[in-house]
């Protein structure tokens, strides 16, 4: 199923009820999906905690981390796969996210020592996982910043061949905090 | 669960159990070979997991800005009490951090337990969990038998009973109908 079919069926947005941290939080299709939206404060205060060097943090906290759990609670599996995710920007541009490659390439460049490199890809959400009923993934997805707000376009394939139900959800009006500069 | 009601629980966890149920979030695996494991704790001691061949290893990675790990650890301290009774050896691999780190963690939340450290993290990639925490049970030949998904609690009536069947005795199962694949 193309992306154009996939805006004519339309995806399930997320409820608009915001947790105090500024969570985001869509529970349905037996899916529970949050999304918080990390300020570069919050990205710095994490990673300098854990001895980053200065340069890595700094690289860090210019991107755009959205913090994402997912719980399968169906029956079946769910497939995560970032591939099948779009970000879209209120003028309807499409934003890529920043994959392990890229930052694992960034991290060869500064010499980051494998123990941080370590570190940073467990904080990252897994780029692919078949979530079997019960399996909770989480971690971090991160792109450039956007410009303005921006919505998140989810879509998951379920059953063990991925051939099952196909499950959308649309989380409108992100945004990239960026007014607590370091 | 206090402790107590765990020991009384144990007499009769340990009746034997040819086979128990698998616990929710316990998945399991196609009996690979464990990855090497070979690790020492802050104080230097060292564990090789070939060296525990002939029983059941739990091996259980995790980090301390890890969230569930949090909430899991304490349960495994709890576990690593009635280990002796069980036929099983727990291990716990910490994955990438300082020993300030991982002293200020486990001083608190689980002050019984030695983790040994993976301080490049490398260990861990070869294990390829599939996120932190992550355990896997190894079986006494060595292979991956189970992981666990996520994080859970360790002294659940259902996975002590699950634990304590691991060393059960193998009852033969008559094949039937091309079920050939060994029972234990």
């Amino acid at each position: 199923m193309t992306w154009l079919a996939l805006a004519a069926t339309g995806a399930e947005a997320a409820d608009d009820i915001t947790a105090p941290d500024g969570r985001r939080e869509y529970r349905g299709q037996g899916l529970v999906m949050s999304v918080t939206a990390r300020t570069p404060a919050q990205q710095f205060a994490f990673y300098s905690a854990r001895g980053f060097p200065e340069d890595a943090v700094r690289r860090i906290a210019q991107r755009c981390f959205l913090t994402v759990g997912i719980r399968n609670g169906r029956s079946d599996i769910v497939w995560l796969e970032l591939d099948e995710w779009r970000f879209i920007d209120d003028q309807n541009r499409e934003h890529k996210s920043t994959r392990r490659d890229e930052w694992n390439a960034l991290w060869r460049r500064i010499n980051l020592p494998p123990a941080y490199r370590a570190t940073f890809g467990w904080t990252q959400l897994p780029e692919r996982r078949d979530l079997h009923p019960g399996e909770s993934a989480g971690g971090n997805v991160t792109l450039a910043p956007p410009p303005a707000v921006f919505a998140l376009e989810a879509r998951f394939r379920t059953g063990g061949d991925g051939h099952g139900s196909l499950l959308q959800v649309r989380f409108d009006n992100l945004s990239c905090p960026r007014g607590d500069t370091l | 669960m206090s402790r107590f009601v765990l020991l009384c629980l144990l007499p009769l966890v340990s009746a034997p159990v040819f086979s128990a149920p698998l616990p929710k979030g316990l998945l399991e695996q196609d009996g690979r070979p464990a990855p090497t494991l070979r690790l020492a704790t802050m104080e230097g001691k060292t564990t090789d997991i070939a060296a525990l061949r002939g029983r059941w290893v739990l091996v259980h990675f995790w980090a301390s800005w890890c969230v569930p790990c949090r909430r899991e650890m304490p349960t495994l301290q709890g576990l690593s009490t009635v280990t002796p009774a069980l036929p099983i050896r727990l291990i716990l691999v910490n994955t990438a951090e300082t020993d300030e780190e991982v002293f200020a963690f486990l001083n608190i939340i689980a002050p019984n337990l030695e983790t040994l450290m993976d301080r490049d993290g490398q260990v861990t990639e070869r294990w390829q969990p599939r996120g932190l925490p992550a355990s896997f049970l190894v079986d006494p030949e060595g292979r991956i038998r189970y992981l666990a998904l996520g994080g859970r609690d360790w002294l659940s009536p259902d996975y002590l009973l699950f634990l304590r069947s691991l060393g059960a005795p193998v009852v033969p199962v008559e094949p039937s109908r091309g079920d050939a694949d060994p029972v234990y």
